[in-house]
């Protein structure tokens, strides 16, 4: 792939990201199975553990996401081995829901994303049980 | 809807690569084995509407959380320190 591909978001603006940097989860997100291509995109801020997630298919589609490692320490190196977590080159990432009080916020650790370093692709895996859940606290009180 | 009576035992074949097994009825539930592709996601219904459910929440609506998460986030931090 060369080149870059432009994104014009509703909410964040206007992002022109090289082609080779979007991430790809061929099966979608859960329940959105059209978003299947994602930029991966700094903040301003120098100093922020988010980051944003903001999808090509549906540029209007953008979340707010985490290395969940500094909040939950040994989360992904916890994951089932089926999910591909442990792979050498996997990158972990989590969903955060923010509220209206922004304190409250919360990591979706039912459903991370799994991304392969090696190619770019990934998908939103599903861990079943009870040990996760899709609300956790990312600051508790 | 199609609808199939099968007995403990018996099996649902779906497409070429989808079998779905009867293991057992007992009481109010049944256990049901699914062989399929590992293509093929399989959950249970209430598991895939919860990830359903929190994704659409997730997704940023008119106002950008990122200053008011980070600033909340730094806060703590100090305080921590």
């Amino acid at each position: 792939m060369s080149g870059t591909i432009r994104i014009v978001s509703p909410r964040l603006g206007t992002y022109d990201v090289p082609a080779d940097r979007i991430l790809e989860l061929p099966d979608g997100l859960v329940g959105l199975p059209d978003a299947r291509r994602f930029a991966l995109l700094e903040s301003n801020h120098p100093d922020t553990p988010f980051r944003y997630l903001l999808c090509v298919d549906l540029p209007e589609l953008a979340f707010l996401v985490c290395d969940p490692e500094p909040f939950f320490p040994g989360y992904a190196a916890g994951l089932p081995a089926s999910c591909g977590a442990t792979a050498a080159e996997a990158a972990v990432l989590v969903i955060v829901t923010v509220p209206d009080d922004a304190g409250a916020m919360t990591a979706n650790l039912m459903a991370p994303l799994v991304i392969d370093g090696a190619n770019r692709r990934g998908r939103q895996v599903i861990v079943e049980g009870a040990r996760f859940q899709t609300r956790h606290r990312l600051l508790p009180d | 809807m199609l609808i199939l009576t099968r007995k403990s035992g018996e099996v649902i074949r779906i497409g070429d690569d989808v079998v779905l097994r009867v293991l057992e009825v007992r009481g109010g539930q049944v256990r049901l084995g699914v062989e399929a592709p590992a293509s093929v996601r399989i959950y249970r219904e209430e598991v895939y509407r919860a990830i359903q459910r929190e994704n659409a929440q997730a997704a940023l609506t008119t106002a950008d959380p990122m200053d008011a998460a980070t600033a909340i986030w730094q806060r703590r931090r100090e305080r921590e320190r």
